[in-house]
C-alpha cells in the first residue's frame, strides 16, 4: 500500500469458470488494505463471464480468517457489479468470523449463502500452509 | 523504565499503571500487525477466544475508520490500559479534516457490537481519538 517498507500479507486467489458459474476461492485476511483486491478479483470473474445471462458467481470465504467492515463493502459492491452484468452472487461457507460478522451487520438475511464448494487449487493445501506470516514473525518481537 | 525511579524524590509513590502503546506509521498496511498485538495483550488478561477475536475487530475498525482521514506521513497511536477485568483501549491519528468517524456505517455498528463502551473525541489539534473499553466476561453481542 502506501508503505514503502512493509507490506501486508497478501489474499491468495484461486479463480475457476464453468458454464453459468465462475468460483473466486479467497484465503487470508481481509482487511482496509486488502479489501481493493478482493473487490477486483471478484469483479474480474464476473467481467470473464459477462454476457452469460443467469451466471452465478460464488465467493468461497472458507480460508478467510479474519474480515473487517471493509470487506463487508468490497462484498456489497462485487455483488452490485454482478447484479449489473445480470450474475448474482453466493457466499459459500463463509468462516465463522465472516458470518458473525454479518450477523453483527443484519447482512446475513441479505446475502445468499450456499453449500461449501469442492476443495480445489490452492485450497487443497491451504490447511499445511496458512497465509499468516506477518502474525508468525511478530510473534517472538512482543 | 525502573532507571527513573532512582529520580525520583524520596516518599514520592509510585503508581504502576498498566499501559502499552503501540504506535504505528498511519498506513493500512500494519493493521495486522496491530490485531496481533491486540491479540497478544487480551491474552495476558484472560479474555475468553471469542472476547480476544472481538477484541481484534474492534481495534481493526477503530484503526480503519482513523486511517481514513490520516494525515499522510504521520503514526497512529495505540494504548491499552489494563485494568483487572477490562482493557480500555485508545486509538487516535492526526486528521485532515479534524471530524469524529461517522456513527452510520457499517465499521461503526461492528465496533459499537463488539466493544462494550465506544466513544469518539476530537482535539484542538485535530487529533481524533476513539476509545473502546471491554470487560472480561461482559456479556457481549448478540
Amino acid at each position: 500500500m502506501d508503505s514503502p517498507i512493509y507490506s501486508p500479507p497478501a489474499l491468495r486467489f484461486s479463480t475457476t469458470h464453468a458454464p453459468g458459474r465462475s468460483v473466486v476461492a479467497v484465503a487470508g485476511d481481509v482487511d482496509v488494505a486488502t479489501a481493493t483486491d478482493l473487490h477486483a478479483h471478484l469483479c474480474d470473474a464476473v467481467n470473464a463471464g459477462a454476457g452469460e445471462a443467469g451466471r452465478v458467481l460464488v465467493a468461497d470465504l472458507s480460508h478467510v480468517r479474519f474480515m473487517d467492515a471493509s470487506g463487508l463493502t468490497a462484498l456489497l459492491r462485487s455483488e452490485a457489479h454482478a447484479h449489473a452484468c445480470g450474475a448474482r452472487l453466493q457466499l459459500a461457507a463463509p468462516h465463522p468470523c465472516v458470518t458473525r460478522l454479518l450477523c453483527l451487520t443484519g447482512l446475513d438475511r441479505h446475502f445468499e449463502v450456499c453449500a461449501p464448494e469442492p476443495v480445489t487449487g490452492f485450497l487443497a493445501s491451504a490447511g499445511r500452509h496458512p497465509p499468516m506470516e506477518p502474525a508468525e514473525t511478530g510473534r517472538e518481537v512482543v | 523504565m525502573t532507571e527513573d525511579t532512582a529520580a525520583m524524590p524520596t516518599g514520592t509513590k509510585l503508581t504502576l499503571r498498566d499501559v502499552v502503546t503501540v504506535r504505528l506509521p498511519a498506513a493500512s498496511a500494519y493493521l495486522s500487525v496491530l490485531r496481533t498485538a491486540t491479540a497478544g495483550l487480551a491474552a495476558r488478561l484472560d479474555f475468553t477466544l471469542d472476547e480476544i477475536e472481538d477484541l481484534r475487530i474492534a481495534v481493526d475498525e477503530a484503526c480503519a475508520m482513523l486511517l481514513a482521514e490520516a494525515v499522510p506521513g504521520t503514526d497512529l497511536e495505540c494504548e491499552f490500559e489494563l485494568t483487572g477485568d477490562a482493557m480500555r483501549i485508545a486509538v487516535s491519528v492526526l486528521t485532515v479534516s479534524g471530524t469524529e468517524p461517522s456513527r452510520d456505517t457499517f465499521a461503526w455498528t461492528v465496533l459499537s457490537s463488539l466493544a462494550g463502551d465506544v466513544d469518539s473525541s476530537v482535539a484542538a489539534d485535530d487529533r481524533v481519538t476513539v476509545v473502546l473499553q471491554k470487560r472480561r466476561g461482559a456479556a457481549g453481542a448478540p
